[in-house]
Order: C-alpha cells, then sequence, then structure tokens
C-alpha cells in the first residue's frame, strides 16, 4: 500500500502548514515533548526500579505504580500529541526515516511488554505487593522496559539528525530537461526559448516517485545545482590581473562552450525548481548558516507564500539572464556571455536581498552602488 | 564569549568530539536526556510528597532518603554530558540566550534544592506533619518544579536560539 498520497495530504493540511511556517511552534513543540517524555521515563524508572528490587523495596508495589501510573500516560499523552504534530509538518520524510521506524516499533515492543507484564506478574500484585522485588518475570519486563524507553530516547534524537541533512541522499535525482540535457551533446540541446518546461507539482512528483523529489527543498536545489553552477559560470567569464598583466578569461574551445551551456542550463532548471507550487525553503531544523545576516528558512518561506507572485517574477529573471547566456554562447560571443552573466549575478542579488536577507544593509548598499536590482 | 567559544572549538577535545560528531552528539545527547528523565522524575516524587500528593506512607525524610541520591546521581551525569556537548559545539551552545538563562535557572534550582535538604535534615522531626501545610512551603514545591520544566525547554531551545530575536546574541556580531 502506497502511503504517500496520504501522508502528502497530512503535510499539505492547514495545520502542517502553519506549524511549519511559524518560527516558535515547531521548537516549542519540541520542548514540550522532552519533557513529556523525561517525565514518562522518569516515572517509569521508579516504578521498574521497584520492580527489580533495586529501589522503594519497603514500599507496596500497587501503592506505588497507582500514584505513579496516571502522571505516567497524561505525560505519554502529551508526548504523543507532541509527536504526532512534529510528524504531520513533514509526514513524508519522517515516515521514510529509519530512526523514526526503529522508534515507532521499540514504542509497539515496549506496548508489547506492559502487557505481557499485565498478563502476567501484573495480574495478581497482590502475592508479591510486599516482596522486596516482583517475580522473575515481572522482573524480567520490568529490565526490559528501562532498555525499551532509553533506546526510544536515542532513536528519538537520532531521528533529528538524520532528517535534515539526509533529504538530498534521500531524494531522486531531478528528472526532465535537466537529465535529458545531460545526456544529449551540447550542440543537440533544444533552442533556449523551448527551454523552461512546466514547473512540476508536488502533486504530480510524488505520484511520479514514491518518496517523492518535492522532499528536495529549496535549500538544496541551491546548494546543490544553483549555487555550484552560478559560481563556475561567475569564475568563467573574468578579467583577471596577475603579474602576466590583465587577461580576459573567457570560454575558447569547443569543450568549454558546451560546459557553459551545461551550467546556464542547470540554472534554468533550478530556476524551475524552486518556483514549483508547494516547493518548501528548507525542512524543519534547517538553520540559517548565518542568523545576523540572513533569515531563517521558516521566515524565508513566510515571506514567500505571501508573495509568491512576486517571488516568480524575480526567480524569473534568472531564468531571462540564463536564455540570454545561452544565446550568447550559440553565437560563441565573450561579451554577449558578461553582460547575460553579469545579469545572473544582479538576478540572484535582487532575488536574495528581497526574501533571503532583507535586513542586510550592507549588502543593499553594495547592490545600489553597483546598479542593482532593489526596489 | 563569542572568543572562548571559538578557542575551545579548537581545542584537542573539541576537535576529536567533532570529528566523531555523526554518532557522539546524538548519543551524548540521548544520555543528557536520559539524566533529565531521571532527575525530573526524582524531583517530581519530592515535590510530591512535600505537597501530599503522593508517597504519603514515607515520611519526608525517607523520601528524601530514596530520590535525593538519584537525584544527585543524575546530575552528575546532566553535569558531564552537558560538559562534553558543550566542549563539541562551543559557539551552538554557548552563544544562545537559552544556554545562559537555563543556566541561570539551574543555579537557582541548585541553591534551592541545597537549602531544602540540608532543612529537611535539620528540621527531620518538626518538619514532618507541618510542612505540607505551609503555603509557603507549597508554593516554593511547585515553583521548583515550574523551575525544572523551564530548564527542559530551554534546553531544547538552544538548537532555536532564534525564537529570541535580537535578544539572542547569536544576531549580534
Amino acid at each position: 500500500m502506497d502511503l504517500t498520497p496520504w501522508l502528502q495530504s497530512l503535510e499539505n493540511s492547514g495545520l502542517a502548514a502553519s506549524l511549519r511556517y511559524s518560527l516558535y511552534l515547531f521548537p516549542f513543540l519540541e520542548s514540550i515533548h522532552v519533557m513529556a517524555l523525561a517525565l514518562v521515563f522518569g516515572t517509569i524508572l521508579v516504578v521498574d526500579l521497584r520492580m527489580l528490587g533495586l529501589a522503594s523495596t519497603h514500599r507496596p508495589f500497587s501503592r506505588i505504580s497507582s500514584e505513579l501510573l496516571r502522571i505516567t500516560w497524561s505525560a505519554f499523552a502529551v508526548s504523543a500529541l507532541t509527536g504526532t504534530l512534529m510528524f504531520v509538518t513533514n509526514a513524508r520524510v519522517y515516515f521514510h526515516n529509519t530512526s523514526f521506524r526503529v522508534k515507532m516499533l521499540l514504542l509497539l515492543l515496549a506496548g508489547i511488554n506492559m502487557a505481557v507484564f499485565h498478563l502476567t506478574a501484573g495480574k495478581s500484585p497482590v502475592a508479591w505487593d510486599r516482596e522486596p522485588s516482583a517475580p522473575r518475570l515481572g522482573r524480567i519486563t520490568a529490565a526490559i522496559s528501562i532498555t525499551l524507553w532509553i533506546a526510544i530516547i536515542v532513536s528519538g534524537r537520532v531521528i533529528g539528525f538524520t532528517t535534515t541533512g539526509a533529504q538530498a541522499k534521500e531524494a531522486p535525482a531531478p528528472t526532465g530537461n535537466f537529465e535529458d540535457f545531460l545526456n544529449g551533446t551540447p550542440d543537440s540541446a533544444p533552442p533556449p526559448a523551448a527551454a523552461p518546461a512546466p514547473a512540476p507539482t508536488p502533486t504530480t512528483q510524488a505520484a511520479a516517485a514514491g518518496s517523492g523529489p518535492s522532499d528536495l527543498t529549496i535549500k538544496t536545489i541551491m546548494d546543490s545545482m544553483v549555487d555550484p553552477s552560478g559560481d563556475y559560470l561567475f569564475e568563467s567569464v573574468v578579467d583577471v590581473a596577475d603579474e602576466h598583466g590583465i587577461t580576459h578569461k573567457a570560454p575558447s574551445t569547443p569543450q568549454q562552450w558546451a560546459i557553459e551551456r551545461q551550467h546556464l542550463q542547470i540554472l534554468i532548471d533550478g530556476q524551475n525548481l524552486i518556483i514549483a507550487p508547494g516547493r518548501r525553503v528548507g525542512n524543519p531544523g534547517d538553520h540559517s548558516k548565518d542568523p545576523k545576516v540572513e533569515l531563517e528558512p521558516a521566515q524565508v518561506q513566510a515571506l514567500i507564500d505571501s508573495q509568491h507572485d512576486e517571488f516568480v517574477v524575480r526567480a524569473g529573471r534568472l531564468r531571462d539572464a540564463a536564455i540570454l547566456g545561452l544565446k550568447a554562447v550559440d553565437a560563441r560571443d565573450p561579451k554577449a556571455l558578461l553582460v547575460a552573466i553579469t545579469a545572473i549575478d544582479k538576478a540572484c542579488e535582487s532575488c536574495h536581498l528581497h526574501f533571503f536577507y532583507p535586513n542586510d544593509k550592507r549588502a543593499h548598499q553594495a547592490a545600489k552602488e553597483e546598479g542593482g536590482i532593489i526596489e | 564569549m563569542n572568543d572562548f567559544a571559538e578557542w575551545l572549538s579548537a581545542t584537542v577535545p573539541s576537535v576529536f568530539l567533532q570529528t566523531h560528531e555523526a554518532w557522539m552528539i546524538p548519543v551524548i545527547q540521548s544520555l543528557h536526556i536520559v539524566g533529565i528523565g531521571t532527575a525530573v522524575g526524582s524531583a517530581l516524587m519530592i515535590t510530591l510528597r512535600v505537597l501530599g500528593w503522593a508517597g504519603m506512607d514515607q515520611s519526608l525524610l525517607q523520601t528524601q532518603r530514596r530520590f535525593g541520591p538519584w537525584l544527585t546521581g543524575a546530575l552528575y551525569l546532566l553535569l558531564a554530558s552537558g560538559t562534553l556537548l558543550i566542549i563539541a559545539e562551543p559557539v551552538r551552545e554557548l552563544v544562545t540566550l537559552s544556554f545562559w538563562l537555563k543556566m541561570a535557572f539551574v543555579a537557582v534550582l541548585a541553591v534551592l534544592a541545597t537549602t531544602f535538604q540540608a532543612s529537611v535534615r535539620k528540621n527531620a522531626q518538626s518538619w514532618e506533619h507541618t510542612l505540607p501545610g505551609r503555603p509557603s512551603i507549597r508554593l516554593a514545591a511547585m515553583l521548583t518544579f515550574v523551575l525544572w520544566a523551564s530548564i527542559i525547554i530551554l534546553g531544547r531551545l538552544i538548537a532555536y536560539d532564534h525564537i529570541w530575536g535580537h535578544l539572542s546574541p547569536a544576531t549580534k556580531a
């Protein structure tokens, strides 16, 4: 059974969206989750140690368990609720995460272990209520319980370390004209004007491949496609001043022109992926590398969601500039290529100034001085 | 503090932890949470006894003797694992408002807990029956538990210091 559509609809729910877009709700949920699970573990430990005969041995077991049971279950309910809310924010990623699955399995085992206790030693606690420890089977279930709950804590913590950086690894490579282009020879590539393909929507993507390439976030697309290709382009056409005097660096061999073309095409495809409706900036847990200047992913998300048309317009300038670059490549014109690449640089900066680091006064000033598009 | 954090992150133990961070940090953090569970469970039992809500078949002193050592032991585990986490990620920990608020609360809690322990030992006889009735003591017990909850929440918020906005040192140069 394929649960992807169902998980997707969880993620698309208004509740999940508002949790994702808020700067405060996810951290708040996670904090309450940790507090509740600390209480679950702490109270279960008291009961299990009593059964093992390691603590509170002179107190009747039934008294301890009846005092703590309500607290344990209330705290468990809070953990389950906060856990569920965290799950829906990114249901598909968590669902496919190994640590998450291990944790759910361990929780199931803890439930079975508890049932075994209640059907055996727990059935007649009166018989050993005042004994220093539970009967053998009771002691075994107590030891298993402590072990399982520690393992649940560990697997839960590991989820946070395997769901943020793992998207790039888990998500299948983007398909479509990007791959077609890389497989074909540069000269037989489609004419630039025809290059922009219809933007894939998350639903069609999810239907196309199990775990869904829409797990791909803007951050991942920027890091793995747009930034490296942009860097290559900016370095490829420059004036170098060194001990040999000033050299104009530009592509000259057919091979170099072909590589230039590939990177321009990657920018166009990256832009298409970025503006796809429903595309997310980052995953919960992703953070701004430099909060002094850059907004947090959730803040960028809120900005983009509130001005999606504006976002598409600004991202479109990148595509237009890259198409200009493709024309320059086809004409083997280094000067036109430099103009196009300068336009690419300004397009990046213009969109970043608006959505990525709007509070960075220095970048605004620099853009103004360089004649960038800032409005 | 920024400079100290930068310096610490270049030391040998920090570099060692950083190069093994893939599994070390989750494991140390998990130990830290196990310690929190043990400590908060023990603190809860003492609090409930002071409030007269549980463990009334035990004297205050008996309750203190049962859970005090577990609380202290868990605090040592928390101190050790917490120190390792600071060494592993000095900037992430030290350059946050959440961390320092948490430390301030821990300091207040330590003073409260030590005072309480000493008083229980000293006044064991007279407190046994009068204590749960005193509104000031009940309030203090509840406040202590609120302090525990705040410490746990702040601990998790270290990872999300941006929620403090401009109050967070991470947003300053």
